[in-house]
C-alpha cells in the first residue's frame, strides 16, 4: 500500500523529513522517487515550520570548491562539493533554501543563486548599471505559488561605476531585482552621501525590518544606514555603544531590528532591540561560558562573525572553533542558547581549520530553480 | 478531565484510554454510528464525529442517515483515531497547550510502527489535520538517521530499483548516507 499512496499524502509526509532523511526516502522505491522529484513538495514556508535552519560554512579563501554543512538533527558536520559551480563564490545572503552569492574574483558585482544540495547554480541577469562594491540587500516577500521557492527582491545601492578614461564615480541610484520578473530595474536615485558611505564601508549584509532595509558600516565606530523602500528615503541610525563594540552585526528578531555585539575589554556579547521610539534596549546577554568558548582564549571579539536566519542567531569565529546558537524552542519568540562543536573531523578524517563565512539556510532537495530562462 | 457540562455522576468513561470501540452507557448526547470497512460498528458522540471533516460533510449532505460507512478505514486504526479525537475535544473545552502537547507525544510514543503507519491514511481520509501533523512528525522522527533498508521495512516497501539505479541515486546525495544508524 505504501508504494501506492496518493502523491499529496506522501508529499505531506516528505515535508516533515529533514533533507538527509528525504534523500534516503526517495531511494526507497520508484514511486517514492517520482513523488519526491515531481510533486511540488511543499512551500518553503511550510518546510521552515517543521525544520531548523542548517549552518553552511563557505571557506572565504579559495580552498577547492567545497563547503561544510552542519546537520542540526544529527549534530554532524558534512563536506559538500561545490564542483558544480563555475568559480569560487562568496555568500551574500540566504534566501530560504538558496544562497545568494557573488563570484569571489570579479570586480563588477555579479550575483548568482545556488542550492548546494541539488548542485544547481545560476547567475542572475546583469545589473542595469555596472557597479563595483555596492551594498546588496534582500527582501523575502513570501512563498511562491506551486513552487518550493520564495519570492524575493534584491536591492543594490551605491557602488563605483567605471567612467570613461578611468575616472570612476559613485553611482547614486538603487536598483532592484524581482525573482518573479527575473529582471533588474532602477528603483530611484539616492543621496550621493549615502552612496559614498555604503560603497566604502558596507559589507554585503543587510537586514529587512518593517519596510526598511538596514546595513551596518563595516568600520568602527559602527553606524547603521536604513533605506525605506516605499518612500525611497534614506536615514542614519546610531549603534548602541558604537565605540565600545569590537564586533557588531544586525539581525531581525520577531520583526524588529536587533543588534548583536561584543563589548571591548573582555565584556559580554549582547543582543539589543530597537523599539518604536528608535531606542535600543538590552534583549539578551550571551551566557559568559559560551562567550569564553567563542573567544577561545583571545582577548577580543574582533574576529567574531554572525549568521542570521529566521529568528535564529549563530556566533562563530572559524570552521573549527564552534558556534553559539540562539534559536527558538517550542513557541515563537522563546529562545535558548546552544553550543555547537566546530568542524574538526569528518568521517574520522581531520579537517583543517579555515576562515569561513556562514549562512543559515532551510535546505531543500527540490530541483529546478524558479523560472529557468 | 470531563467537561463541566457533563452530569456529575462518576463513571469510568472519563479515563477510558483503551482503544475499545465506543459502546459506553447511554448518555443524553447525540451519538453517531460509524461503520468500518471490516464491518465493525463504532458509536461515537456527535462532537467527536464532527472532528472528522469527511463525516461532517457526509452529514451535511444527507442529514437523515444514521450510519456513516467508512469503506477505506479498518477497525483498529479507526478506534485509535477516535481515541485521539476524544482527547482533543477535551482540550478544546479546556485549552492547555502543555497538556495537549504531552498527550500528543504520549499518544504516538506508545503506538507501534505499524499502528502509526496505518493511521496516516485514515487521518488523511477523515481529514483530521492535527492528527495528521502529529503522525507525520512521529514517522519522521522514527526514520530519522535510519538507512534506506530500514525505511523500506518500516513502510513495507519493495525495492524496485536495479542495483545500478540505486547506486546512482546514492551517489547523487552521497552526504546523506554518511553516518546513519545501524539497523
Amino acid at each position: 500500500m505504501w508504494s501506492h499512496l496518493p502523491f499529496d499524502l506522501l508529499a505531506n509526509i516528505f515535508s516533515f523529513l529533514p533533507p538527509d532523511s528525504l534523500a534516503r526516502a526517495r531511494t526507497a522505491c520508484r514511486y517514492w522517487l517520482t513523488c519526491a522529484t515531481s510533486y511540488p513538495l511543499s512551500t518553503a514556508a511550510s518546510m521552515a515550520r517543521h525544520h531548523q535552519a542548517w549552518f553552511v560554512a563557505l571557506p572565504t579563501r579559495s580552498h577547492g570548491l567545497c563547503c561544510y554543512l552542519h546537520n542540526p538533527n544529527a549534530d554532524r558536520w558534512q563536506e559538500l562539493s561545490l564542483e558544480f559551480q563555475p568559480e569560487p563564490i562568496r555568500p551574500v545572503a540566504p534566501i530560504g533554501s538558496l544562497i545568494l552569492s557573488r563570484p569571489a574574483d570579479s570586480t563588477a558585482l555579479q550575483l548568482a543563486i545556488c542550492n548546494p544540495l541539488t548542485k544547481e547554480f545560476r547567475y542572475l541577469p546583469q545589473l542595469e548599471i555596472a557597479r563595483t562594491n555596492p551594498a546588496v540587500g534582500v527582501v523575502i516577500l513570501g512563498p511562491t505559488q506551486h513552487s518550493p521557492f520564495l519570492h524575493f527582491r534584491v536591492y543594490v545601492a551605491g557602488g563605483m561605476s567605471a567612467a570613461p578614461r578611468g575616472a570612476a564615480t559613485y553611482v547614486p541610484t538603487v536598483e532592484v531585482y524581482d525573482s518573479e520578473d527575473d529582471a533588474w530595474r532602477i528603483a530611484g536615485p539616492m543621496p550621493v552621501e549615502f552612496a559614498v558611505r555604503l560603497t566604502i564601508w558596507t559589507p554585503n549584509e543587510s537586514v529587512y525590518s518593517e519596510g526598511v532595509l538596514y546595513w551596518m558600516t563595516s568600520a568602527r565606530a559602527y553606524s547603521i544606514m536604513g533605506f525605506e523602500i516605499k518612500s525611497n528615503k534614506w536615514q542614519e541610525l546610531s549603534v548602541h555603544m558604537a565605540d565600545k563594540l569590537e564586533f557588531a552585526a544586525l539581525a531581525q528578531l520577531d520583526g524588529r531590528l536587533a543588534l548583536v555585539g561584543g563589548r571591548s575589554g573582555g565584556g559580554d556579547a549582547c543582543v539589543w532591540e530597537l523599539d518604536e521610539r528608535h531606542v535600543w534596549s538590552l534583549k539578551e546577554k550571551m551566557p559568559a561560558e559560551l562567550g569564553r568558548r567563542i573567544l577561545g582564549g583571545r582577548a577580543s571579539w574582533a574576529a567574531t562573525k554572525c549568521a542570521r536566519g529566521d529568528g535564529a542567531l549563530c556566533l562563530y569565529r572559524d570552521l573549527g572553533s564552534g558556534m553559539a546558537e540562539w534559536r527558538e524552542v517550542g513557541e515563537r519568540g522563546r529562545r535558548e542558547w546552544f553550543w555547537v562543536e566546530g568542524c574538526c573531523a569528518i568521517k574520522g578524517k581531520q579537517v583543517q581549520n579555515l576562515p569561513v563565512k556562514g549562512v543559515l539556510i532551510h535546505p531543500n532537495l527540490a530541483r529546478a530553480f524558479f523560472k529557468q530562462r | 478531565m470531563s467537561s463541566s457540562t457533563d452530569s456529575p455522576t462518576l463513571t469510568t468513561e472519563t479515563t477510558q484510554l483503551s482503544p475499545q470501540p465506543d459502546t459506553e452507557t447511554a448518555k443524553p448526547t447525540k451519538k453517531i454510528t460509524l461503520k468500518s470497512s471490516d464491518n465493525q460498528i463504532f458509536e461515537v458522540e456527535e462532537s467527536v464525529a464532527m472532528e472528522f471533516a469527511t463525516v461532517k460533510s457526509f452529514f451535511e449532505d444527507s442529514p437523515s442517515t444514521d450510519t456513516v460507512p467508512l469503506p477505506n478505514v479498518t477497525a483498529k486504526p479507526l478506534s485509535q483515531v477516535i481515541e485521539f479525537c476524544k482527547e482533543q475535544i477535551k482540550f478544546k473545552a479546556n485549552p492547555d497547550e502543555a497538556q495537549k502537547k504531552k498527550y500528543n507525544a504520549e499518544f504516538v510514543t506508545e503506538k507501534s510502527d505499524k499502528d502509526l503507519v496505518d493511521m496516516i491514511p485514515v487521518a488523511n481520509y477523515l481529514e483530521i489535520k492535527d492528527l495528521l501533523d502529529v503522525l507525520n512528525q512521529a514517522v519522521a522522527d522514527r526514520i530519522e538517521n535510519k538507512s534506506v533498508e530500514y525505511v523500506r521495512s518500516f513502510f513495507g516497501i519493495d525495492n524496485d530499483f536495479t542495483a545500478e539505479e540505486e547506486a546512482a541515486l546514492r551517489r547523487e546525495h552521497a552526504w546523506a548516507y554518511e553516518g546513519v544508524d545501524e539497523d
